[in-house]
């Protein structure tokens, strides 16, 4: 059995990049974000970020790659993986009363509802980086790939979650259209450098 | 003869058996491989291993169907008869051997969260009740549940479909809560109140971490308490990962929950027969207590109980239609924003429980029930009143709601309480009582107190305790009799004698009277002080609420008047209209100042006309702040707050307009099926709405045919679909054809992350509009051609 990397991410670790908030935003970079500290406020309230990792080994075959269990013949995955003989196939969650949250905005206020989730998805970003830092004191790692991306289907989602054992371990689910659930939650790959 | 297993678990302690996967696991099954395969190619170990259990002390195996259902397996049948001979052999044939049907969560997240509704779950656990039945399982237990709604579904079809006992447990993380938020509180309350035999937790924690819930579990539940644990964390020892507690460590922390009262023990991942073994011994001496009823009224959300005791709990009136035109107008054009915006100020305002009445002569009184709970629940975590003498409302609103509810109402009437008690009965509910019956209202405390406990009497021929029944004594106007308000008083003081909770619609006492508020109140804290436990009233009145928190005080119920303190600082805040005078409308809009655009526009209304409200202020605002968008001096985040702010100063001009005859036209909104993201449909509804369009939002998921079908009920032309996923794009071009099709005059207008204008045009859409402008400047042009 691979080992999972199973652990709680306490919100205070999460560091808000100003940029990846500007751009979910839709923002310039200088804007006064103080019109979205409401939404920051709650948030940070219910975040409960919690994560998962494997450690696998990666073998190439022809056209296809072998990551643990999970085939795929991602040609934007190999790139950037480079030489890297083995992975962490991870998927960290901000949780499901984020979703609760969203979904109030979402009925009461449309504007409180682009704004609370697009700095949700800033603290998913953040929680994602957490991660490879954290994985970082185990294996130094490259950058991260998410299924959905180039051409890495998110028919493989399925598999990344097994791997990790994200239901769980994390409670994430995916419904019919491969979305996952609760819905800030990232899964990634990322390559671990070789010495 | 084997004795029915709910005599026997209230006779002594019970011994489940431990982990089955990784048991498997260590006779050679793969990795990677689900272990129900092994129920069709290797029944003799899996057999093996139940009798292992038994062999070690437990009375009952569960079969190894966890992950089995209709959803996952056509043949789903075919393992759940193989699991349950291998488990039922493995008794050879011995009355203390039970076996137990394993149901454990499906996988999918049910709806709002998640794509799986309510209904389709209750019909997966069906299929497998049933099967339960057939092959022969003493009982069933439904474990790993994450989610209360999710557990309910599994438990009424348990319920629906078998006579068999049926065991609850679920899953807490280390903040004692389960993974969508529900405190065991909440989760003893919906369990006990729909007939589960026994509750409790397993899997996730190991036996240490359980022990702060087991104390609460022995605080609430009365009901045989389940603690199966991990073996403790995953550890990795040389290569192979494990668990960190071992069998003696782990009968050691048992003996601890067993002394706590936990009396059907067993364990979950990473435990074998040598856990239960070890267990069994270490705790053979430990005397069985059997759990103590708790004389605890429990109302519960999905997240939290409200315990009904001396501290009185408020239930907000609000969402009724009864006298307030702006809930009927939106029932009736189900329009439920208004509800909910009810629904969130109520919960800001410190209602502890909210009422839900959506009685209506000529609505679909049990749809709209339906929705409004559903909806109300994906805004607040207050538990609801669900407030309705319709049988088929009060039924279908107790299925689909998520927790234990109060029901308003019964009264002693023969046909009320047939009509009441058992959907109370079956879906759980404490019950509000109304001290009438054929003969009316009687005129004495003497004779209101009679007809409640009559009432009481005859819910226990149900099955329901007098713990779960509310006593309403009526309060009637003292306008019209003189000592209504002491007959009230007084039948509260006997009630509470006899040990019976009580709830009064407050404000009924002044009806009539000018100055209600002032009558209300001091009624209400004499009710109080009398030993009313609950009421129904207005949390937006500070003079009630004044009342509230000036005898929680004075009777020593807020400690540190800390409430009331953080009660009065709020009270504090400076007056809106003292800032508001140097506001205009346009500035509101401009700067996206939403409650203050509505007072503002209410304000100009006194004085100017509504349609120069919208052609001089709100339009030229928005006109401006949409100029400032496009020219890239105005973000996102800004014109959503101006264009919210303009839809609220529109309908404070639509209320003095003839009605309909502010709308410039309407447009059908809908986010694909399969796509539950409808951040982008929602800003686009947000700017046609601040335009003055009416928006028909069918929400997100939304299949072909709905559209089509509300497209024909309502005449709109004007379609406006969004999708963000490249899988439910699919779904987009579907329901284009569809509408094309069947609606040749009708025009789609299409928007999301992935499409581009290109694709858009491949899938026949007759629109791409690049953002929410795009979409209002195409209205606009749609409705402009089909007047001229």
């Amino acid at each position: 059995m691979n080992e999972i990397i199973y652990q709680s991410i306490k919100t205070k670790e999460l560091t808000l990049d100003r940029r990846e908030a500007a751009n979910r935003l839709r923002v310039p970079r200088d804007f006064d974000m103080s019109v979205a500290d409401e939404y920051k406020t709650q948030l940070e309230s219910v975040i409960d970020c919690k994560m998962a990792a494997a450690r696998v080994p990666v073998e190439r075959f022809g056209d296809k790659m072998l990551m643990g269990e999970i085939e795929t013949d991602s040609k934007d995955l190999e790139r950037c993986l480079g030489d890297s003989r083995e992975v962490f196939i991870f998927a960290v969650t901000l949780g499901s009363s984020v979703d609760r949250l969203l979904l109030k905005y979402s009925r009461i206020s449309p504007a409180g509802a682009f704004m609370a989730d697009a700095v949700a998805n800033a603290y998913a970003e953040a929680a994602a980086d957490r991660v490879q830092e954290i994985l970082d004191g185990i294996e130094k790692t490259k950058n991260r790939f998410s299924p959905g991306y180039g051409d890495l289907p998110l028919e493989i989602q399925p598999k990344i979650l097994e791997a990790v054992n994200a239901g769980k371990l994390l409670g994430v689910t995916l419904t019919d259209s491969l979305l996952m659930k609760p819905q800030k939650t990232i899964t990634a790959v990322a390559g671990i450098n070789r010495e | 003869m084997k004795k029915d297993i709910r005599e026997l678990i209230r006779e002594k302690r019970i011994f489940l058996d431990g982990g089955t996967g990784t048991v498997l696991q260590s006779m050679g099954l793969s990795v990677g491989v689900a272990p129900e395969s092994w129920n069709l190619t290797n029944p003799e170990k899996v057999e093996a291993l139940h009798r292992a259990y038994f062999e070690a002390g437990s009375n009952i195996v569960c079969t190894n169907t966890f992950g089995v259902n209709s959803m996952k397996y056509e043949n789903y049948e075919e393992y759940i008869a193989a699991a349950i001979s291998a488990a039922k052999a493995a008794t050879d044939g011995k009355d203390d051997r039970y076996v137990a049907f394993d149901m454990g969560p499906t996988g999918k997240l049910l709806s709002p969260l998640g794509d799986l509704s309510f209904e389709r779950a209750v019909e997966i656990f069906s299929d497998n009740a049933r099967l339960a039945k057939k092959y022969g399982a003493d009982l069933v237990l439904i474990e790993t549940m994450n989610d209360s709604y999710e557990t309910k579904a599994a438990l009424l079809a348990v319920k629906e479909c078998t006579d068999l006992p049926v065991f609850v447990t679920n899953v807490y993380d280390a903040t004692m809560k389960t993974m969508t938020g529900s405190s065991p509180e909440a989760m003893i309350a919906l369990l006990e109140g729909m007939g589960a035999d026994a509750v409790g937790m397993n899997c996730s924690l190991g036996p240490d971490k359980m022990i702060p819930i087991m104390e609460r579990f022995s605080l609430y539940s009365s009901l045989p308490v389940i603690v199966k644990p991990n073996a403790g964390l995953p550890v990795t020892r040389n290569g192979v990962t494990g668990y960190d507690i071992d069998a003696v460590g782990f009968a050691g922390y048992m003996e601890k929950l067993c002394r706590m009262g936990a009396s059907i023990v067993g364990g979950c991942c990473g435990t074998t027969p040598e856990y239960i073994r070890k267990t069994a011994e270490r705790v053979k001496d430990i005397p069985f207590v059997c759990p103590e009823k708790k004389n605890k009224t429990l109302i519960s959300s999905y997240t939290h109980t409200v315990t009904v005791g001396d501290d009185p709990v408020l239930i907000g009136e609000r969402i009724n239609p009864t006298g307030k035109k702006k809930v009927k107008e939106a029932l009736r054009e189900n329009d439920l924003s208004y509800l909910l915006s009810e629904a969130v100020g109520q919960a800001e305002k410190g209602a502890h429980i909210l009422d839900v009445n959506v009685g209506l002569p000529d609505i679909d009184e049990a749809a709209m029930m339906v929705s409004c709970v559903k909806e109300i629940q994906a805004v607040t975590d207050l538990p609801l009143q669900i407030d309705t003498t319709n049988k088929e409302a009060l039924g279908a609103a107790l299925r689909i709601y998520n927790g234990k509810a109060l029901i308003n109402s019964v009264n002693g009437e023969e046909e009320s309480m047939k009509k009441v008690f058992p959907l109370a009965k079956k879906y759980g509910g404490a019950v509000i009582a109304l001290t009438m019956d054929e003969n009316g209202i009687p005129e004495t405390a003497e004779e209101r107190v009679a007809v409640a406990e009559k009432i009481i009497a005859a819910a226990k021929e149900y099955g329901i305790d007098k713990k779960e029944i509310i006593v309403d004594p009526l309060a009637l106007t003292v306008s019209s009799n003189k000592d209504s308000a002491k007959i009230t008083l007084e039948t509260i003081k006997r009630l509470r004698k006899k040990g019976i909770y009580t709830s009064l619609g407050v404000s009924n006492i002044s009806f009539g009277l000018p100055e209600r508020d002032k009558i209300n109140s001091a009624f209400f804290t004499e009710a109080l002080k009398c030993g009313l436990n609950m009421a129904i009233m207005n949390p937006y009145s500070d003079a009630m609420m004044d009342s509230y928190h000036a005898f929680r005080v004075l009777e020593g119920l807020d400690e540190g008047c800390r409430d009331y303190i953080a009660y009065a600082n709020s009270a504090k805040k400076p007056e809106i209209a003292t800032v508001q005078k140097e506001i205009t409308l346009r500035g509101a809009i401009a700067s996206g100042m939403v409650k203050e655009a509505g007072e503002v526009a209410e304000k100009l209304l006194s004085d100017t006309a509504p349609t120069a409200v919208i052609d001089e202020h709100i339009i030229p605002a928005l006109s401006e702040v949409g100029r400032a968008f496009e020219e890239g001096r105005a973000f996102l985040p800004q014109l959503l707050m101006s264009a919210e702010s303009a839809t609220r100063a529109f309908d404070a001009v639509k209320e003095k307009l003839p009605k309909g005859s502010a709308e410039k036209g309407s447009v059908i909104l809908a986010t694909v099926k399969g796509d539950i993201h409808d951040i982008g449909k929602n800003i686009v509804k947000v700017l046609l709405e601040s335009y003055g369009f009416k928006v028909i939002d069918l929400g997100r998921d939304v299949a072909p045919e709905k559209v089509l079908e509300k497209a024909k009920a309502t005449g709109c032309r004007l379609i406006g679909l969004s999708a963000l996923m490249t899988t439910t794009v699919p779904a987009m071009e579907e329901t284009i054809a569809l509408i094309h099709r069947e609606l040749p005059e009708a025009k789609v207008i299409v928007g999301g992350a992935v499409l581009t204008p290109e694709y858009a045009e491949s899938i026949k859409a007759d629109k791409y509009c690049k953002d929410a402008m795009e979409a209002v400047a195409y209205a606009k042009e749609f409705y402009r051609e089909e007047r001229s």
